[in-house]
C-alpha cells in the first residue's frame, strides 16, 4: 500500500480514537489531555508526511514542530488549570 | 512528459514549495496560535459556561469535517506525486476529488451554521459562541481560498503537469491546503471535544 494512503488510514484511526475517548466516557478528566496528544500526533503526521517538512529547510521543520508543540501544551495547560483539583492547588 | 530536475518516479531534488509559502503559512499559524490562546484564557474565566455551551455543538459535524479534510489532503498529496511524474490526467482527477471534498466541507459547515441559527444560537449568544463562529468562519474562508487555488491548478493540469513552474505552484497550494487541515485537526478537539464530558 502506498505511504500517503497508510498515513491517511492512521490519521482517520487517531480521529476515531479521539471521539471514542470522549463519547465512551473513558478516562474522564484525563480524556482532554489524551485527545490533545492525539491531535498533536495527527498534526505532526500531516506536517512531516503531507507537507513534506522533512525535506524542507531545517528551520521550517523546527518552527512548524515548535508551533505544534506550543499549541498542544497551551491547550493542555489551559485545560488542566480549569480542573478543580488544580485550581484548589493554586489557591 | 519527462520531468526536469531529477523528479522522475516521485523523487525530488529540492524542498517542496517556495520559502514565501512556508513563511506565509507560518505567520497564519502564529495568528491562529494567538486566537487559540485567547480562547483558552477566556475559557479559564468561564469554565462552566464554556462546557455547557460546548454541549450544544454536534461533534458529528466536526468529525465529518475532519475526515473530509484528511481525505482531501491525501488527494492533494496524490496530485503532487502525479505532477512529479508528469501525469496530468491523474493530477486532474485527484484535484477534482480534493475540490469536491472541499465542497462537502463547505456544505457541512453551512448546514451546521443553519442548525445553530435555527436553534437561536448566534455569535452574540455568549463568548464561547463568539469564538466558535469566529474561529470556524476564519477557517472556512481559508477552505474557500484553498478551493479556488485547487480549482485553478486543476484547470491547468493537463497542459502544464510536468513543468517546473506548475509543480512549484501546486506544491504551494498543497502546503496551504495541508495547513488548513492542520488547523482543523486542532479546532475540532478544541471546540467540540475538550472538556465535553469532564
Amino acid at each position: 500500500m502506498r505511504r500517503p494512503a497508510v498515513v491517511w488510514g492512521v490519521l482517520c484511526a487517531l480521529t476515531a480514537a479521539s471521539v471514542t475517548l470522549v463519547e465512551g466516557g473513558w478516562f474522564r478528566s484525563a480524556a482532554p489531555v489524551c485527545i490533545m496528544l492525539l491531535a498533536a500526533a495527527k498534526s505532526r503526521l500531516v506536517i512531516l508526511e503531507y507537507m513534506e517538512a522533512r525535506r524542507a529547510a531545517r528551520h521550517w521543520r523546527f518552527l512548524y514542530e515548535t508551533w505544534n508543540f506550543t499549541v498542544t501544551a497551551m491547550v493542555i495547560i489551559g485545560y488542566a488549570m480549569s480542573v478543580a483539583p488544580v485550581q484548589a492547588w493554586f489557591r | 512528459m519527462p520531468m526536469r530536475g531529477g523528479r522522475e518516479g516521485g523523487g525530488t531534488a529540492r524542498p517542496p514549495g517556495t520559502d514565501g509559502i512556508w513563511t506565509f503559512v507560518f505567520i497564519d499559524m502564529i495568528i491562529f496560535l494567538m486566537i487559540f490562546f485567547m480562547f483558552m484564557s477566556e475559557r479559564l474565566g468561564h469554565v462552566e459556561l464554556y462546557t455547557a455551551s460546548q454541549r450544544h455543538l454536534d461533534w458529528r459535524f466536526g468529525l465529518a469535517n475532519t475526515l473530509i479534510l484528511l481525505t482531501s489532503s491525501w488527494m492533494v498529496v496524490e496530485a503532487i506525486q502525479a505532477a512529479r511524474r508528469g501525469d496530468g490526467a491523474r493530477v486532474r482527477t485527484c484535484l477534482g476529488w480534493a475540490w469536491l471534498l472541499g465542497l462537502a466541507f463547505s456544505i457541512d459547515k453551512v448546514v451546521e451554521y443553519h442548525s445553530k441559527f435555527h436553534s437561536g444560537i448566534t455569535p452574540a449568544t455568549n463568548s464561547f459562541f463568539s469564538f466558535y463562529f469566529f474561529i470556524t468562519l476564519v477557517h472556512f474562508m481559508h477552505v474557500l481560498a484553498g478551493m479556488l487555488f485547487i480549482g485553478y491548478c486543476r484547470g491547468r493540469a493537463l497542459e502544464r503537469a510536468g513543468r517546473e513552474d506548475y509543480l512549484t505552484g501546486l506544491e504551494n497550494v498543497g502546503l496551504f491546503w495541508h495547513f488548513v487541515d492542520v488547523l482543523w485537526v486542532f479546532i475540532f478537539p478544541l471546540l467540540y471535544l475538550v472538556g465535553r464530558r469532564a
